[in-house]
């Protein structure tokens, strides 16, 4: 699974990446979300995976025994989706407001409305 | 007196310069401030009387870096720290009296004052990078003298030229010594000489000899670093007189003269040096015969003069080492007097141009006192310094081993040239009727002693050259470990070989102020190579560097997000290429956890719907993908032992398609814009990202660069914490400020949202406000019910 998972991650970047290259607004925005799911992946994967069991202990135990997955990549990636949420939220309202000050998909015309 | 009062008096004297002239006029803070750097000459003239040893000062600057604040006052530096702060106590008087009524005066105080304390640096510190710092110290106080008249854009270019020639020289410098240092692991420039063995024989040794002499060239003016020097003469004629002739082009002689003893063991030294200085020599000289303006004229003999010195260091034996100290010093005296002079007769003319100058000693007797004086000792007629000063530079260049004959020649040459500037700058406009350009007023005492003084020092010093020998300059010569018995000053030697040689050059020199005519003509015929001269350049290279920033700026820059994106994502990829082939034989493709078929199917569903939210043209089709990605994401993390991490992303995404599919009707249906060959371009950057990625995360997986600390979390989380779900309690509790800063960003999200979505519309954008509501509301509600970790 190490082996197949870089794969993925590489294809949502690869994607996100070119998505984010396009002169269309709506492309950019879901490019920005394959990039962060991307991330999100890259975290939790590169923390080492582990089929093991989560880690909670038991409600008896003060400790896990045996092999558990490793808590603090989850909390890190935990932190990432809903922060990566909150920045969507916030784009998805940008490029809503730039299409209506605009009446253009296109971000090439943006250049003109800067100001 | 504490050594580090010869800096810190004149630094201190620059803060109280402005008040000093706002209150009491220029003229009056010109002299009171003129007390300083007296005070200092008067103290190196008792030592140097006196006959002490070297004085040292040492403080702990940068420990670390091994940085101290060294200076070191030994007979060379006594001799030209008494050079620059006499003639400087000089050019404080003379600057007041010239700029008098000038509403920049107090500018003018403050940064001559700081340079003073600069250059004085330069010659006193020991310590290499302090006499970088001071270096580049005397480079920028330079650059705002000469762009004193900063309405004037010729100034302003002047003097950026000034700065650039400098700067880089100055760059140049800090790399060299920091190779010295690695060399020799010395940072003294006084112990340098000890290793002289050492750095001959390092590799580095050629490299370090030729950064070194970068700056030295460039500060000193040598070909063909030379062009800035007459461009600086936009600078006011006192800081001309100051920084161009006597002081700040003389450090990198004194540079040069301080590393001798280290370097000067190869034969490359004398190959280097030697010759550029003869280059220099001769073309100042010949330059300057030809032009028409006085400072001009003098600014190119100072070139010259600083190429015989160059030449007399590359010779490297005693006798030439020692000429050159004394040349240095004559050289100031004359050549400060004949810039004040030219000065003097400018502010009361109006006028520098030579054509137009004549009979102003009816007006001006002691100013044409004065100038004849210094135009005397500038061409080396008995019984002034040059004089000396010219007999023993024709004995030095006799007796090289090669080619004597041929150097001998040159110096002929370019001093046969230097004594027709002398007659033009010194002689000439004092001589014969009124001329054309009438005198406006009388110079005060203030514009006419010092240049008088001076004048007159270099006078009547010509007649005690016994004393100078014993007290300044064979010390000078001593404390850089050259035997000072090489060279006795006289005044008379006898009839010699020599006496004939300067004889022939009065002669020469007579000539050529008779023929100075033809001299333009000859400029005329070579304005026909201007482009390959080092000014047009500089220029050229000037030009080019703007442009090529022009251009980079434009094609990385270019205001469009898909190229910060496709520069950004190149460039990243590029580099993490580059580390991933430094490490290219430790990867492993080891697997701990086994692959199984579920797993396996949800990796390629997630791989196939983020191809298909790429290729969707419908905005639903490319919605539905991206969920599909999502949910994909969340069963990994669900099969890996995150259920919590499952939960969040399935609740979040859910999310995410219910606003995108809300908001996307508002928006227009996909389409491409870009052109094909754009698209394909970005196809292969974008692969090219992903594969790099792929290798970065396969790397990642196999790396433990420290000690885990999940496990010491994982311990305390029941016992101390009192939770059992670790990741909620690392949340929560372990790394609760950052979860706290999260909340933050989604507050602000969601007023940036609101914002964004409420804000009064301009009436001539209709629009359907419903809709909008309904989003910002979709907005804030996931935000509002943030899943609890």
């Amino acid at each position: 699974m190490e082996n197949l998972l870089p794969i993925a991650i590489g294809i949502l970047i690869a994607c996100g990446s070119y998505l984010c290259m396009r002169r269309n607004l709506v492309r950019v925005l879901l490019g920005i979300m394959l990039f962060s799911q991307a991330a999100n992946l890259l975290i939790f994967t590169a923390a080492g995976l582990s089929s093991g069991q989560p880690p909670i202990i038991a409600p008896d135990k003060l400790t896990i025994a045996g092999p558990h997955a490793d808590p603090l990549p989850q909390a890190l990636v935990l932190t990432a989706i809903v922060i990566g949420f909150a920045v969507l939220a916030f784009a998805i309202a940008l490029v809503l407001r730039a299409y209506h000050k605009t009446g253009s998909d296109d971000l090439d015309t943006f250049r003109r409305s800067d100001s | 007196m504490p050594l580090y009062w010869i800096i810190a008096a004149p630094l201190l004297a620059a803060f109280a310069a402005p008040h000093l002239v706002r209150s009491a006029g220029s003229r009056a803070a010109g002299v009171a401030l003129s007390a300083v750097p007296f005070a200092i000459a008067g103290w190196l003239l008792s030592e140097a009387a006196a006959g002490a040893a070297a004085r040292v000062a040492s403080h702990d600057w940068i420990p670390s870096l091994g940085v101290q604040l060294t200076l070191l006052v030994g007979g060379f530096e006594r001799l030209f720290l008494l050079l620059v702060s006499f003639i400087g106590g000089l050019v404080l008087i003379y600057g007041g009296a010239y700029l008098d009524g000038d509403s920049k005066a107090p500018r003018f105080f403050s940064i001559v004052l700081v340079f003073m304390a600069a250059m004085l640096g330069v010659i006193a510190a020991d310590d290499m990078i302090l006499t970088f710092v001071f270096w580049e110290l005397t480079s920028l106080t330079s650059f705002l003298l000469v762009g004193y008249k900063f309405q004037d854009a010729g100034a302003r270019k002047a003097a950026l030229q000034a700065l650039l020639v400098t700067g880089a020289g100055g760059l140049a410098l800090l790399a060299g010594l920091i190779l010295l240092t690695q060399i020799t692991g010395e940072t003294r420039i006084s112990a340098l000489a000890a290793h002289s063995e050492t750095i001959a024989s390092s590799p580095l040794f050629v490299p370090a000899l030729l950064l070194v002499l970068a700056g030295v060239f460039t500060k000193s003016a040598q070909v063909p670093f030379h062009f800035w020097l007459p461009g600086a003469m936009a600078a006011p004629t006192p800081v001309s007189a100051y920084l161009h002739s006597a002081t700040m082009v003389k450090a990198g002689v004194i540079l040069l003269a301080k590393l001798h003893p280290a370097m000067s063991a190869t034969p490359l030294w004398g190959f280097i040096v030697a010759p550029v200085g003869a280059l220099t020599m001769i073309t100042g000289a010949l330059v300057a015969v030809y032009q028409t303006d006085l400072k001009r004229l003098l600014a190119y003999s100072t070139v010259s003069v600083l190429g015989a010195l160059v030449m007399l260091l590359g010779f490297g034996d005693a006798f030439s080492f020692k000429t050159a100290m004394f040349l240095a010093l004559v050289h100031g005296f004359y050549k400060g007097s004949l810039f004040m002079v030219a000065g003097t007769v400018d502010h009361s003319t109006g006028t520098r141009d030579v054509r137009s100058l004549s009979g102003l000693r009816l007006r001006m007797p002691w100013l044409a006192l004065a100038a004849g004086a210094a135009a005397l000792s500038m061409s080396g007629a008995p019984p002034t310094l040059g004089f000396i000063s010219k007999e023993l530079i024709y004995e030095a260049k006799l007796s090289l081993p090669i080619a004597h004959h041929l150097v001998t020649a040159i110096g002929v040459l370019a001093n046969s040239l230097t004594v027709a500037i002398a007659l033009i700058v010194g002689i000439r406009p004092f001589l014969g009727d009124h001329g054309t350009a009438k005198v406006r007023h009388h110079p005060g005492w203030g514009l006419v002693l010092p240049p008088a003084l001076l004048a007159f020092l270099g006078l009547t010093l010509g007649l005690f050259p016994g004393w100078l020998d014993a007290h300044l300059i064979s010390p000078a010569a001593s404390s850089l470990d050259i035997d000072p018995n090489q060279a006795k000053l006289y005044l008379w030697h006898g009839f010699t070989p020599v006496l004939a040689l300067s004889v022939a050059t009065l002669a020469a020199g007579f000539f050529f102020f008779k023929i100075r005519r033809k001299f333009e003509m000859a400029a005329h015929a070579m304005d026909k190579i201007h482009f390959i001269t080092p000014t047009a350049l500089y220029l050229t290279g000037l030009d080019g560097l703007m442009k090529c920033a022009a251009f980079l700026t434009g094609w990385i820059q270019g205001g469009q997000l898909r190229i910060y994106v496709r520069v950004t994502l190149g460039a990243a990829s590029l580099l993490v290429l580059y580390a991933l082939y430094q490490a290219l034989g430790e990867f492993s493709l080891s697997s701990q956890v086994p692959l199984k078929f579920f797993e396996t199917m949800v990796v390629i569903l997630m791989s196939v719907s983020a191809i298909a939210a790429v290729l969707a043209k419908s905005r639903l089709a490319a919605i539905l993908c991206l969920g599909g990605v999502g949910y994909s994401v969340a069963l990994v993390f669900a099969a890996y032992g995150a259920p919590d991490l499952a939960i969040t992303q399935l609740l979040v995404e859910t999310l995410t398609v219910v606003l995108f599919s809300f908001v996307i009707l508002k928006l227009p249906q996909i389409r491409n814009i870009s052109r094909g060959h754009t698209r394909r371009w970005d196809a292969l950057i974008a692969i090219f990202t992903g594969l790099i990625m792929t290798a970065v995360v396969w790397k990642a997986v196999h790396v433990q660069m420290a000690e885990p600390i999940s496990p010491g979390l994982v311990e305390r989380s029941a016992t101390e914490a009192y939770g059992r779900n670790v990741v909620n309690v690392i949340l929560v509790d372990f790394r609760a400020l950052d979860t706290m800063g999260e909340i933050l960003v989604l507050a602000l999200g969601c007023l940036g949202v609101t914002a964004l979505l409420f804000r009064k519309r301009r009436p001539h954008v209709p629009h359907d406000r419903r809709g909008e509501h309904e989003a910002a509301t979709m907005g804030e509600t996931p935000a509002a019910s943030e899943p609890a970790p």
